[in-house]
């Protein structure tokens, strides 16, 4: 709904005039969503593995919790400090993963991570992205 | 005027991101753009003094050896130094003081010995003393600066201990923009024999450096920070001093003498540039003290604190902006950090990035510093000759779109 809403406002103006246009290649659509409306974001008491990743060159931190059914992923809950790609990032995961099988999330690869976003990362940023993966599979 | 300057940076020339949004370059802390001087100088000797220098007995050879030797001297005259023979040429900054942290570490510095540094220093000017720490047993003091990130000579002299052989502190916070009393600590520190070594890497570009004045015995700076290539920077050591320390590295160049049973060193500087150095490196660096020099540090003291002033003025009109270092713009070096609520660095300097604006986010190598300052990481704009007020603009909008794409819908 928003998403459409903001297409509708959109016009091009000459750069520097007050109706510059307010959007941005990266910051929008499915990134900006789940960074404004993360999915599974606050930590659930109800887990089997917890795991928790820094990236200390930037202060972001991603612990995540996981709750297995045998060997699916039944639930998963996370609490985030950082940036926008990684919370992102984490939100659609966490949806991802959501009844998988564990030897399916474990053979996750950074490549999908990344589609996940649908966005235009540079090299710098890709690190952001793969931040809540990483805390998935410390415990698959 | 400020902008007359920046015609003389090519880098200007082009629209990094898209046409009509030039380049805004606000990291001139990290790495500053060469002037074409700086690239005719170096182009001119490539194409005309290209050899090996103190090695050669053609003419070439003795031409490229005279260009570098005036290029040692420049740097002599540029720092004060007594003669150049004090003058070593390194890669950078931290090469510098690992070079000293290393000769030192094998003679003068014992076991049990104190080095003082600052919280706030680079990762450069504390893990090289780290390393005396790890592999020696030298004990690391740390002293802290006060709320505005001022070490002061008070506070230094508090934290020398009885056993403190050696001080090494930088003279501008390359995070906060605070400028360090170095010549009051150089002061205290010669009256109890402590070795006093100067982290100028933020500060040579835009304060007048004179080692005699501060009285330190080794002085650090790199020639990428200052509109020279990449690749050289310089060491100021004390004729003393580097008499008697050991060699960093060792290979050609730095000999009198080689044979299996026993090798004799030539006399510093010499003795402290093994293998073949930046030659076109020194030259440029040459060539970016002279024009640094034909700008005038009193011009670059009133660009560096006009434009401070006008982001101070600019950032304080965003909500959610914190400021960190001295409020007072005539204390502080060319560098501003901030933060932004619920925005953070990384995605505020992606975003400025779009609009051509090209500042720092992350812990700017100072770890402890961030720490300290109870954040993970800080946006940084850093300003040089070229920078004017409509970079300070562009800043501006450039975070007031941040945060209107960011904040809360």
């Amino acid at each position: 709904m928003a998403k459409g809403l903001r297409k509708r406002f959109i016009f091009c103006a000459p750069h520097n005039s007050q109706y510059e246009i307010m959007s941005d290649p990266l910051y929008q659509g499915t990134l900006l969503e789940h960074y404004h409306a993360p999915r599974n974001y606050g930590l659930q008491d109800d887990f089997d593995a917890e795991a928790r990743v820094d990236n200390l060159l930037c202060g972001d931190s991603i612990t995540m919790r996981i709750a297995f059914d045998q060997a699916r992923v039944r639930a998963v809950s996370f609490a985030h400090a950082g940036c926008v790609i990684s919370r992102a990032s984490a939100s659609l995961l966490t949806e991802y993963i959501k009844g998988r099988a564990r030897g399916e999330v474990r053979g996750l690869s950074p490549g999908v991570a990344v589609a996940l976003l649908q966005a235009p990362l540079t090299p710098a940023r890709i690190r952001c992205a793969l931040l809540p993966l990483e805390a998935i599979l410390k415990m698959v | 005027m400020a902008h007359a300057h920046k015609i003389d940076f090519p880098a200007f020339a082009q629209d990094v991101q898209a046409p009509g949004k030039p380049l805004v370059y606000l990291d001139s802390a990290a790495m500053a753009q060469m002037p074409r001087a700086v690239y005719d100088a170096v182009r001119a000797h490539e194409e005309r003094a290209r050899a090996n220098v103190h090695r050669g007995v053609y003419a070439l050879s003795e031409t490229a050896t005279a260009a570098y030797e005036r290029a040692r001297e420049c740097a002599r005259s540029f720092v004060n130094a007594a003669t150049a023979r004090e003058i070593i040429f390194t890669r950078n900054t931290t090469e510098g003081i690992n070079a000293v942290a290393s000769s030192l570490g094998k003679t003068l510095l014992r076991s049990g010995d104190h080095v003082l540094v600052a919280r706030a220093e680079h990762h450069s000017n504390i893990l090289p003393w780290q390393m005396l720490a790890d592999e020696q047993g030298i004990i690391l003091d740390v002293v802290e600066s006060d709320d505005t990130g001022v070490v002061s000579a008070d506070a230094a002299h508090a934290a020398f201990t009885p056993r403190t052989r050696l001080v090494a502190l930088s003279h501008v916070s390359h995070v906060l923009g605070s400028i360090n009393p170095i010549a009051a600590i150089g002061r205290l520190a010669r009256e109890r024999g402590i070795l006093f070594l100067v982290d100028a890497a933020q500060s040579a570009a835009h304060l007048p450096i004179d080692v005699e004045e501060i009285g330190c015995d080794f002085l650090a700076f790199s020639g990428h920070k200052m509109g020279g290539p990449t690749g050289i920077g310089v060491l100021y050591g004390r004729e003393e001093l580097l008499k008697e320390m050991p060699p960093f590295l060792r290979g050609g160049g730095m000999i009198r003498s080689v044979s299996f049973k026993e090798s004799h060193w030539a006399d510093p500087p010499s003795k402290f540039e093994a293998g073949t150095p930046n030659i076109s490196g020194a030259i440029g660096l040459a060539a970016a003290m002279e024009y640094v020099c034909g700008v005038g540090f009193a011009e670059m003291r009133r660009v560096d604190e006009a434009l401070t002033r006008a982001t101070f003025a600019r950032l304080d009109a965003i909500p959610g902006v914190k400021i960190f270092g001295p409020r007072d713009p005539a204390l502080r070096g060319g560098v501003v950090s901030f933060s932004l609520d619920s925005v953070h660095p990384h995605d505020l300097a992606t975003i400025l990035d779009r609009e051509g604006v090209a500042i720092r986010a992350g812990h700017h190598c100072a770890m402890p510093l961030m720490e300290r300052l109870g954040v993970a990481a800080l946006a940084r704009a850093s300003f040089w000759v070229y920078n004017d007020p409509t970079d300070v603009e562009a800043l501006g909008q450039g975070i007031e779109k941040a945060i209107h794409i960011l904040r809360a819908a």
